[in-house]
């Protein structure tokens, strides 16, 4: 077990006093705040600045903590000195959801007080609410869909103390027309209830993994159709991808890019029901290599066009 | 698609989210999340708003924040998720048209 220098980790000189420390701590909860915070790890970050402050605002623990500190020595693993015992177990983790798990070192310290928070008392206790996220494709939403998921559900011992993770797999219905971010709740298939409490429930939230063609815009889709200047110019018909399978569209002479067509109904379900619609976004290219016959004909066609791609600049 | 909606009385919402009424009637005063029915008796709330009082009350117990700042924090991280989801969703969208 390594030595955890608390004042280090809030970033402090050991000789802080009171207002430095909250400071310190409230600008890194901020900072890692796991609801708040997209920096990487933050959740674990947040759990090590909490653990400090837990110690280091409170003065009796504060005061073990120093005295501990003395025999620590940096690099060297700790062990705390035989017959160490703490004074200051009682009021630990006031305020705190008694999720908190601190380190070993924490709890060679100070003890494993704060987990009787969560469990030791007596008469049923519902279990927690779960949430996961589920990746979906957008060809999973068309249909009612069943899934195949699988997590991780947290158990407690009758007197509140962590067990290993209970593994469990699940069947799962999901509804057509699902959105993305949308919460699916699951009743009663999260953490398993103590002493005769109800099962917590578990939550799927719908994460719409991006597809290599369409992009999602409400229930409608997008799907970006190259074409070449000719088609784009003479229009014609095109074969073009739905998430159910190939269409013919029309395309329409003098079709600009970035010009959008609406294909009726192929796009994603709503929840009542109703299709969105597919959206073709048109973007003209040129062939990458143009040999000297074609090279021949585009400077005719330049010749003859009279046309300035730039007339509004000059305005 | 019943089993999908939960409607929970503030006894149950209290319950769930293990708050006392007295600290779900604040963050409801700071309209952080808005239950249905006009008064307390006959308000009903649901699966969102227990997620979001959670998390309020995460942030209000370990960023010591009071409820008007918890109230602001969540509407701009709300607001910054719908900015980033456009964001990138746009950033996709520009993908397919500029070369590589």
């Amino acid at each position: 077990m390594d030595f955890k220098d608390y004042y280090k980790t809030l970033g402090l000189e050991p000789g802080a006093d009171d207002k430095a420390v909250k400071a310190a701590y409230r600008k890194l909860a901020r900072k890692y705040h796991p609801d708040v915070s997209k920096e990487k790890d933050a959740e674990n970050k947040f759990k090590e600045v909490a653990e400090a402050y837990e110690v280091l605002k409170s003065a009796e623990k504060r005061a073990e903590y120093d005295e501990l500190r003395q025999f620590a020595k940096q690099g060297r693993p700790f062990e705390p000195p035989s017959g160490w015992h703490s004074q200051a177990h009682a009021g630990f983790a006031d305020g705190m959801d008694g999720d908190s798990e601190f380190s070993d070192f924490f709890e060679s310290l100070f003890g494993a007080a704060g987990r009787s928070h969560r469990g030791g008392r007596s008469g049923a206790r519902r279990g927690q609410d779960v949430e996961m996220e589920l990746a979906l494709l957008l060809e999973e939403t068309l249909a009612d869909e069943t899934k195949t998921i699988a997590f991780q559900l947290p158990q407690y011992s009758p007197d509140g103390h962590p067990l290993p993770a209970l593994n469990k797999t699940l069947n799962v219905k999901i509804p057509r027309g699902v959105s993305n971010g949308e919460r699916i709740r699951l009743k009663g298939q999260g953490a398993p209830g103590l002493g005769g409490g109800a099962n917590g429930d578990l939550y799927l939230i719908i994460r719409f993994v991006p597809h290599p063609l369409f992009d999602v815009e409400g229930h409608n889709l997008i799907l970006t159709v190259p074409l070449a200047p000719w088609e784009a110019v003479l229009g014609g018909q095109v074969t073009v991808p739905t998430l159910t399978g190939k269409i013919n569209l029309r395309i329409p002479a003098n079709t600009q890019s970035g010009q959008r067509l609406r294909i009726k109904g192929k796009g994603l379900f709503s929840k009542s029901g109703e299709p969105g619609d597919l959206y073709a976004l048109f973007k003209i290219v040129i062939p990458p290599q143009t040999d000297e016959p074609a090279r021949a004909l585009w400077a005719q066609l330049a010749e003859q066009a009279a046309f300035n791609p730039r007339a509004q600049w000059s305005q | 698609m019943n089993s999908l909606i939960m409607q929970l009385d503030i006894h149950e919402f209290c319950q769930r989210a293990g708050l006392s009424q007295t600290v779900v009637l604040e963050i409801v005063e700071h309209g952080i999340v808005e239950p249905t029915g006009l008064t307390p008796d006959q308000w009903q709330f649901d699966a969102d708003a227990l997620a979001i009082v959670k998390r309020a009350f995460r942030l209000q117990a370990e960023l010591q924040i009071e409820w008007a700042g918890i109230a602001l924090a969540l509407q701009l991280l709300d607001e910054l998720e719908q900015l980033r989801a456009d964001n990138s969703h746009l950033r996709r969208r520009l993908s397919r048209f500029e070369q590589p």
